[in-house]
């Protein structure tokens, strides 16, 4: 840190963004029922709701990255017409409704959607109602998260580092693979986490693209909504248990891998 | 004229409407179950008409709506679908002597042009169809489980939507082949969907209860409405919805 | 100036094309507009020099086929580019050879080694892409890094070398490849002046044993009249001159060339306090007596004086020479000399006058020790 002296402003504007993050917390933490915590965790309900959780954020996840680097890519690299409108859309989930995301996903994926539709004639296959529809709900949402980080870093190189590797006989892909992605590792790894982090709370476009079903498509996010009316005390629980999760997963990963600047630059 | 003007001079300086009922001013905020969404938009309408009281209408899962009337929401009316939720604010005090304005029964809704083929309640055990119900916590969830307990029924059910809305919005796009939901839902759709009976004998009689809730600043306004949907206009609205007498 | 070892091709005759670079550049960017030929011959090394701005670093690029770092065409780019017999880029083939398929070597001026491979597969990184497993780059990769010496840090990670080694694993990674070509870009630019010398040395060891053609482009007179067999000189996007180090000396064709030239750059063995003149016959007098071995010495033309008759003086050195050139050049006028020491000395015009300064005259030259640079070479 260069200089000691810190302003207070600064100081005191983010407590009081701390503040904002913290007393939700407290709130949720003053609720507890912390003697029937561990009866309540040990639901049928939630354990379904945490196992699918998990396994299907990390899936949508996956899938953000398996499509968005190269997404990101084409648009960072890549000149064509409408491409500023192709940048528009892509970030579109991130200013919907989740609702209205997971009815527009309805209306084209789902049975009787426009693509959905031939899908489910052909193959015999729908989204809606299946753990898939979650998978996809939550990809949706999550991957512009993905991408605009990933943009934003593949922009900042100078692309002098790939010329090099091209100089010395490497073919565009072993190029993108052997130079360009690990150059690009800290924000890639910042931004596969924001999708993660989206995906694991997303609950608007699930619920109306995916439905509710224990066990099926009833995600924690989900399984709180449903308690909140009928068993407050399970839907607090569940609500600490995916603070829980979160935080766990989020500081697993150090800092150090958040705050890195984009390798390659100025050695 | 000391008389007249010290009513109104009373009525200023203490922030009473010109009614003075002991009112506050602003509309009456009715809390309304999901399944009365469009009649109570009517009943709005009419009261409206004869009343100048503002009607302003919040529809939800009616268990939603109790948690957040338990929790301090601003309502003045609540209209729910089942008398369990209910109960629960007449036990915590929270409203005063509710009276059922309406009854309505279940059945079977399906998408206009029935292309799963839906006969009967049987299929709702047909592991191959989409099927839709109320979340049980919701009272069109409570009623639909009784009605398979009745016919003895394991339901194969797709998903189970927290509230009848939803689930009746999927039925109509067809996403959903057949759901169990309120016979006005079905009226309501203008041919979207299209009923079919439960078997005879078999039913559940939901009672719709209505009631001022203790703590409105506006009972009087809000009491002025419970009256009507209660009396004769409110009693023809809700029978062209479809709405049984309680 | 000095003839290099291993040189080849005549000093003025046309150098061989076979198995070399032939490349004709003609690119159009906004104002600037470039038109170069250039040929390098198997076994030669050419120095590409300019001032900035020339358009130096461009011709490299179009060379490597690197000019657009996005990959796109340029559609001005009009160049055509031969080496090994290869066609590489020319109105005969429907798009440019990409640069991964056309065998040239280049080591950059910010040497742009990979951060997060060690210097080992830094260097292995060639023969890897052409497809050999990692164990067979990594052999592969073994003897480059024994020539560069780079032995002791072949296991480290290029943020923790200094400039100096960081350039030598630039050269040794692209020699790695079996190039064609070799291209260095300014490569000497980014080092402090002892680093300088290390790497030049260095370079200078490569060069000569590289079969191929190298091109060093660079904007320092001395990499490239020490190790350079011909000078191509570009400025404003033209080649102005080229030639072999002594003939650009002699017969500079532009104020650039000229300015270049004289900077009467040699080079020699010192030992106490002396330089012998590396191919001249004659020993300068330096100041720093401690200084042995190989040096390049420098004399800035307005150190030389020039005299009639023999002078006396504290002056070191004193030698008798004639004049072999006079040209007014704005106010100075430059005379070059001929044997012992072929240089540049820049005088007054009236001095010229006073003295009947002419083609063929005797004159007198005299340089003080202390006035003499000298640096190891």
């Amino acid at each position: 840190m260069i200089g000691r002296r810190r302003p207070l402003v600064l100081i005191a504007l983010a407590l009081v963004a701390v503040a904002l993050f913290v007393l939700p917390l407290i709130g949720l933490l003053g609720v507890t029922p912390w003697s029937r915590l561990g009866a309540l965790l040990a639901d049928e309900v939630v354990v379904d709701a945490l196992v699918l959780s998990l396994w299907t954020s990390l899936a949508s996840a996956g899938l953000c990255v398996l499509f968005g680097v190269p997404l990101a890519w084409v648009l960072s690299r890549v000149e064509f017409v409408g491409r500023s409108f192709v940048r528009a859309i892509v970030t579109l989930p991130m200013v919907l409704p989740p609702v209205v995301g997971g009815a527009a996903l309805l209306f084209a994926l789902g049975r009787r959607g426009v693509v959905g539709q031939p899908l489910d004639e052909v193959v015999g296959f729908s989204f809606p109602f299946s753990v898939w529809g979650v998978v996809l709900a939550n990809t949706f949402v999550a991957m512009p998260f993905l991408v605009v980080t990933v943009e934003g870093a593949l922009s900042s190189l100078d692309g002098r580092h790939e010329g090099a590797a091209a100089s010395l006989g490497a073919s565009p892909l072993t190029v993108f693979r052997r130079v360009t992605l690990p150059m690009i590792a800290p924000s890639l790894r910042a931004g596969a986490v924001l999708a993660w982090a989206r995906a694991f709370g997303e609950f608007g476009a699930t619920v109306t693209f995916a439905g509710n079903l224990q066990g099926r498509t009833q995600t924690l996010p989900l399984a709180v909504f449903v308690s909140l009316d009928s068993n407050r005390d399970a839907a607090i629980a569940i609500s600490l248990l995916m603070v829980a999760v979160s935080i766990v997963v989020l500081m697993a990963l150090r800092s150090r891998w958040w705050s890195r600047a984009p390798i390659g630059l100025g050695s | 004229m000391v008389g007249l003007s010290a009513t109104v001079l009373a009525a200023c300086t203490s922030g009473v409407s010109s009614d003075g009922t002991g009112d506050a001013g602003g509309p009456v905020l009715v809390f309304a179950a999901s399944s009365l969404t469009d009649v109570v938009a009517d009943l709005e309408a009419a009261f409206e008409a004869v009343d100048d009281v503002d009607i302003d209408v919040s529809a939800a899962g009616s268990s939603a709506l109790g948690v957040q009337i338990e929790e301090g929401a601003p309502a003045d009316v609540a209209a729910f679908a089942d008398t369990g939720v209910m109960a629960r604010l007449v036990d915590a005090a929270l409203v005063d002597d509710p009276s059922v304005f309406a009854t309505n029964d279940l059945t079977i809704a399906v998408p206009r042009g029935n292309t799963a083929g839906v006969a009967s309640i049987d299929d709702f055990a047909r592991d191959e169809l989409l099927l839709g119900g109320c979340a049980r916590q919701v009272p069109c969830g409570g009623y639909a489980t009784q009605i398979f307990d009745m016919v003895g029924i394991e339901p194969s059910l797709d998903t189970e939507e927290p509230d009848v809305r939803s689930l009746t919005s999927k039925v109509a796009i067809g996403e959903l082949d057949a759901a169990i939901v309120y016979a006005t839902d079905v009226l309501a759709s203008d041919g979207d969907l299209v009923g079919i009976d439960l078997p005879s004998g078999v039913s559940v009689a939901a009672e719709y209860p209505i009631a001022v809730i203790a703590d409105s600043d506006r009972p009087a306004a809000a009491q002025r409405f419970v009256d009507f949907v209660l009396g004769p206009e409110g009693r023809s609205i809700l029978d062209e919805a479809g709405f049984g007498a309680p | 100036m000095v003839r290099r070892r291993n040189r080849v091709g005549s000093e003025s005759g046309e150098p061989s094309r076979a198995g070399g670079l032939d490349a004709r550049i003609r690119l159009d960017r906004g104002g600037f507009s470039i038109d170069v030929d250039l040929q390098v011959a198997p076994g030669e090394t050419a120095a590409l020099l300019g001032p900035n701005g020339a358009g130096k670093s461009t011709s490299l690029a179009v060379i490597a086929g690197l000019h657009d770092a996005n990959g796109a065409a340029e559609p001005s780019n009009r160049s055509d580019v031969i080496l090994a017999g290869r066609v590489l880029a020319g109105a005969t083939l429907q798009r440019a050879v990409p640069p991964d398929e056309r065998r040239i070597g280049v080591v950059f001026q910010d040497h742009l080694l990979f951060d997060q491979l060690s210097v080992l597969d830094n260097v292995a990184f060639g023969p890897r892409s052409a497809g050999l497993s990692r164990a067979a780059s990594r052999a592969a990769a073994l003897p480059w890094i024994d020539c560069l010496e780079l032995g002791d840090v072949a296991g480290r990670r290029p943020a923790t070398l200094s400039g100096g080694q960081a350039q030598r694993v630039a050269i040794a990674r692209a020699l790695a490849c079996d190039p064609d070509l070799l291209l260095f870009d300014e490569p000497l630019a980014a080092l402090d002046v002892e680093t300088r010398t290390q790497v030049r040395r260095a370079l200078r060891d490569r060069l000569d044993a590289f079969a191929g053609p190298r091109l060093l482009v660079t904007h320092d007179p001395a990499d490239a009249f020490l190790l350079a067999d011909r000078l191509h000189v570009i400025e404003d996007g033209r080649i102005t001159q080229v030639g072999s180090p002594d003939e650009i000396r002699r017969r500079p064709a532009t104020t650039y060339v000229a300015a270049l030239a004289g900077t009467n750059l040699f080079t020699g063995i010192a030992s106490g306090g002396g330089v012998r003149l590396d191919g001249l016959d004659h020993t300068l007098r330096i100041s720093d007596s401690a200084i042995s071995g190989h040096v390049a010495v420098a004399l800035h033309p307005r150190s030389i004086s020039l005299h009639g008759n023999r002078p006396e003086g504290s002056q070191r050195n004193v030698w008798a020479s004639t004049v072999e050139l006079v040209e007014g050049m704005g106010n100075v006028v430059r005379v070059t000399l001929a044997a012992p020491i072929p240089l540049a000395v820049d005088v007054t015009p009236g001095a010229v006058a006073d003295m009947g300064i002419a083609p063929g005259s005797s004159v007198w030259a005299a340089v003080k020790a202390t006035e003499i640079t000298t640096t190891p070479a």
